[in-house]
């Protein structure tokens, strides 16, 4: 199609007229692009890939985003982050308190009535049935202050360890991995080493619609060099597998077993580092790191690929080849996963077998070796992970159980010692039973929707609707949360308030703030901080800004694991983002962790090239972790298995993609993506109503009749608010990392 | 920016005008032939009755990045370009953009040398 000088000029006029009547979208590009836009530096809003943007304002609007040229994402953005403008201006906005009224309305209130309710409601359950009845729930979208803010609140303010927040749901095996494999949190690479690996093995990540960026960076690598070799692991075939030289598609749940199979293979065949086997690795086995090289090797003979081509469904052919491709000599391999290993009842131990992988090989600490975790949201890594936002952590890789980190926190906000509550805080799934079961009574939820998003959703939603309990949940838009709660208080979004966003790769990055927030509309951190006065612990929080409360933040990463004192706000301002360790003002940041004359926090002479300095003695941990079932198997009463996942044009529970035009009517129904053989079986043609049902709960979906699961496993996204996957989802979850099983669980299918 | 009655009532006019124009001038409707009730995507129908379009579309570097149809088009409601409006490359094509402006480019759009769809770099 050619477009004419003159179709192009007619197109843009009316665009420009249409945008001139407060009309759409498309034209506030338009606008932007006619002069006098200011641009401010800041961060996506979506995902974890943290992609730089520049926000053009015009007359006290946001009117386009662009990418940041200086920043990791080149100047590309995927189709969310272009969007992004919309996400402020939809008529729904939440902006005035609201309280719900004794006929279960929620009425307009004044912020001093909502406060001030919220306020007693808190005092009184802590006085009545102690402080861990009051809970908060946090969010990986939260600024790094934020979460700070919350959880200096609550365990210094009410005393209690019950903070938590919705990495628990995605990246907290992910965590586990990290601290069991090498002792802290956090991958060790960053995304320049796509540009160096030979290999990728992408494991349990749809790349392609989860992280566009990252997955665009990986394509152009491979498009760059015609040697490059891209592993796809994953059950389901996704826009990922297009880039798969290889993709092992196997029975849900067996990855452990392909993993293992893969160590067998590269061990057979000498494609092992023996030298930093032996100077670096120890070996594990269930909690002790008690076994060695050759019970490791012993105990991978029962993987042999033979052997796990029949657990798997995967050939045996594919196995070799994808450790082969791995494991090559002189090449660099690189690993990249995501809710596939982590949302499992065996999730950490699905990390750490990934995380064998690099250690045999030797594959890792240099220049596109890398073990490196997706993580889903924009602040799951800066503010929950490092910044301690979950229950059995404290800032900065303490943990809430041991006292002696619980004394250092104490000292660095001034506290007396034996302040900070010692009883052990519920993960998020114990929290929302707490909650349905009456033990806890009131709950904080910040920018988070746990009403769609928490796995075997009807349970939790009967919890934060009941009478007995008293939610407060703050956030832009109404929600499937808002409608349960208690108090609705109007939050400032994005781009109405400013913060720091730590991404995948640990690079911390300041997101501006650009225009005013919508009526009564307030920051998170200001609400926080007026409850915080109000229920009287106004001294422990002298804060009137996020920057305020920066310099402490630096403090407490401070001759930690995760120093960033460099890190300084102005450098925030100025920089496009720093990654860390960057332990003195002035040091460029670090773009590989525990490797030797690259990290600052491994001493010039430690007489290895890596210092695994999470653990004692600076060697990382080969676990022998066993295939293991997911909680819960197809049977003849369930015969299906149901996997869920994401699709580019949305995210998470859609309460900002769906507000903007152009995702409203793309990909925003959840359909069921059901193989041919599977509908011919049930006489279902696509668009057709189909049931699924679980142990838990039931609900019609439409047909998507498509080959991209095999037979015997269909697919649902998590995304559309009124068709909730979570309604059939279970809620098992694994028992190190506390982290759901929403990948996995059985399922039978009926015409409706 | 605020409006008074006899502006708002221009701008209206400059807008009918504009989209009247907007639509003689081109050989096909700026409108979506479709209502998009469902909320499907939009490669669910165009694969099969435009085929051409998304295979050009689908074998280049935005087919393979997921650089999807609403991200040029807009959506199907009143936004809708079946012409592209190159502000909307700006998201990620920010200098090239800019540079449009250049008096080498007069007369020029990114289309006169990037063909629709299969968006080929220069010189292929
Ligand atoms: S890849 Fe992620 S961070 Fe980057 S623009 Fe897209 S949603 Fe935003």
């Amino acid at each position: 199609m050619s477009v004419s000088r003159r179709n192009f000029l007619f197109t843009t006029a009316a665009a420009s007229a249409l945008a001139a009547l407060g009309k759409p979208t498309l034209t506030l590009a338009e606008e932007a692009a006619k002069g006098g836009t200011k641009w401010t530096k800041g961060v996506c809003r979506y995902c974890g890939t943290g992609c730089g943007v520049y926000k053009g304002t015009r007359d006290g609007k946001l009117v386009m985003v662009k990418g940041d040229k200086h920043n990791h994402n080149a100047g590309f953005l995927c189709l969310k982050g272009f969007l992004l403008p919309q996400i402020l201006y939809d008529e729904s906005r939440l902006t005035k308190p609201q309280i719900r009224n004794k006929k279960g309305v929620l009425e307009d209130a004044s912020w001093d009535e909502a406060l001030k309710l919220i306020v007693s409601k808190f005092k009184g359950s802590v006085k009545e049935h102690g402080a861990d009845s009051v809970a908060f729930y946090g969010s990986g979208q939260a600024y790094t202050e934020e979460t700070f803010l919350s959880n200096k609140l609550f365990r210094a303010g009410f005393r209690t360890n019950n903070v938590e927040g919705n990495p628990r749901l995605c990246m907290a095996s992910a965590v586990g991995g990290y601290v069991t494999s090498f002792g802290k949190d956090e991958p060790m690479g960053n995304y320049e080493d796509i540009d160096h690996a030979d290999v990728f093995l992408l494991a349990g990540s749809n790349t392609a619609e989860a992280h566009p960026i990252l997955f665009q960076r990986i394509a152009r690598r491979k498009q760059a060099n015609d040697k490059v070799k891209v592993i796809v692991v994953d059950p389901r075939r996704t826009p990922t597998s297009r880039l798969a030289d290889l993709h092992l598609q196997f029975k849900p749940g067996t990855d452990l077993a392909l993993f293992n199979s893969m160590a067998h293979v590269l061990i057979k065949e000498g494609l092992i580092d023996t030298k930093f086997i032996k100077e670096n690795l120890n070996f594990g086995k269930v909690k002790k790191v008690d076994q060695t090289w050759e019970s490791y090797v012993a105990f991978l003979e029962d993987y042999s690929p033979e052997k796990v081509s029949k657990i798997t469904d995967c050939p045996a052919e594919q196995i070799v080849e994808a450790a082969r491709l791995f494991g090559a000599k002189g090449r660099a391999s690189m690993s990249m996963w995501c809710m596939g290993l982590n949302q499992r009842s065996r999730g950490v131990w699905a990390n750490n077998l990934c995380h064998n992988l690099h250690l045999i090989t030797g594959k890792i600490g240099t220049p596109g070796n890398t073990p490196f975790s997706l993580t889903g949201q924009p602040n799951a890594c800066g503010g929950v992970r490092d910044g301690g936002g979950l229950s059995h952590l404290l800032p900065y890789g303490r943990l809430a159980g041991k006292a002696p980190h619980r004394a250092i926190i104490e000292k660095l906000w001034d506290l007396e010692p034996g302040h900070l509550p010692s009883a052990p805080g519920k993960n998020a799934i114990d929290m929302f039973r707490g909650l349905d079961e009456g033990s806890i009574k009131c709950i904080y939820i910040m920018c988070t929707n746990p009403g769609q998003s928490l796995p075997n959703v009807t349970r939790y939603r009967n919890g934060m609707k009941s009478k007995d309990t008293f939610v407060v949940v703050a956030d832009i838009y109404p929600t499937r949360t808002t409608e349960l709660a208690d108090v609705v208080l109007p939050a400032a979004a994005w781009s109405e308030k400013e913060g720091v966003f730590g991404c995948s790769e640990r690079r911390y990055q300041l997101d501006e703030k650009v225009v005013e927030a919508p009526g009564e509309a307030r920051a998170d951190f200001q609400i926080l901080l007026e409850i915080g006065k109000r229920a009287g612990f106004g001294a422990m929080l002298p804060y009137k800004t996020p920057a305020d409360a920066w310099d402490e933040i630096r403090k407490l990463g401070k001759d930690t694991p995760y120093a960033f004192w460099g890190i300084t706000r102005e450098r925030l301002h100025k920089d496009h983002g720093v990654i860390w360790p960057c332990p003195e003002e002035g040091h460029p940041g670090t773009p590989r962790r525990y490797v030797k004359g690259v990290d600052p926090l491994v001493p010039a002479d430690w007489p290895r090239r890596m210092k695994f300095y999470g653990r004692s003695d600076g060697k990382a941990i080969v676990w022998l972790r066993p295939m293991a079932p997911p909680a819960e198997v197809p049977d003849k009463e369930y015969p299906y298995y149901l996997t869920t996942g994401r699709v580019i044009e949305q995210w998470h529970t859609g309460t900002m993609t769906q507000k903007c035009k152009e995702l409203k009517t793309a990909n925003a129904e959840t359909m069921l993506e059901l193989h041919p053989d599977d509908a011919a079986a049930l006489q279902v043609k696509a668009g057709n109503g189909v049931r699924v049902s679980s142990r838990r709960g039931s609900f019609v979906f439409r047909a998507n009749v498509t080959d991209t699961c095999p037979a015997g496993t269909v697919f649902l996204n998590m995304h559309d608010p009124e068709r909730m996957c979570n309604l059939v989802t279970i809620d098992a979850y694994d028992p190190g990392s506390k982290q759901p099983e929403f990948k996995i669980c059985a399922v039978k299918l009926e015409k409706a | 920016m605020k409006l008074n009655r006899l502006g708002f009532g221009m701008l209206l006019l400059v807008a009918a005008l504009a989209l009247g124009t907007a639509l003689a001038g081109s050989q096909e409707p700026a409108k979506h032939r479709f209502k998009m009730g469902k909320k499907k995507d939009c490669i669910a129908c165009h694969e099969k009755r435009t085929p051409k379009v998304f295979k050009e579309w689908f074998a280049c570097d935005h087919g393979l990045f997921n650089v999807k149809c609403a991200v040029c088009h807009g959506s199907v409601g009143d936004d809708f370009t079946l012409e592209p409006v190159i502000a909307r490359c700006t998201g990620c094509h920010a200098d090239q953009v800019a540079s449009m402006e250049l008096p080498t480019m007069k007369g020029k759009t990114c289309f006169t040398c990037h063909a629709a769809h299969a968006l080929s770099p220069h010189g292929m």
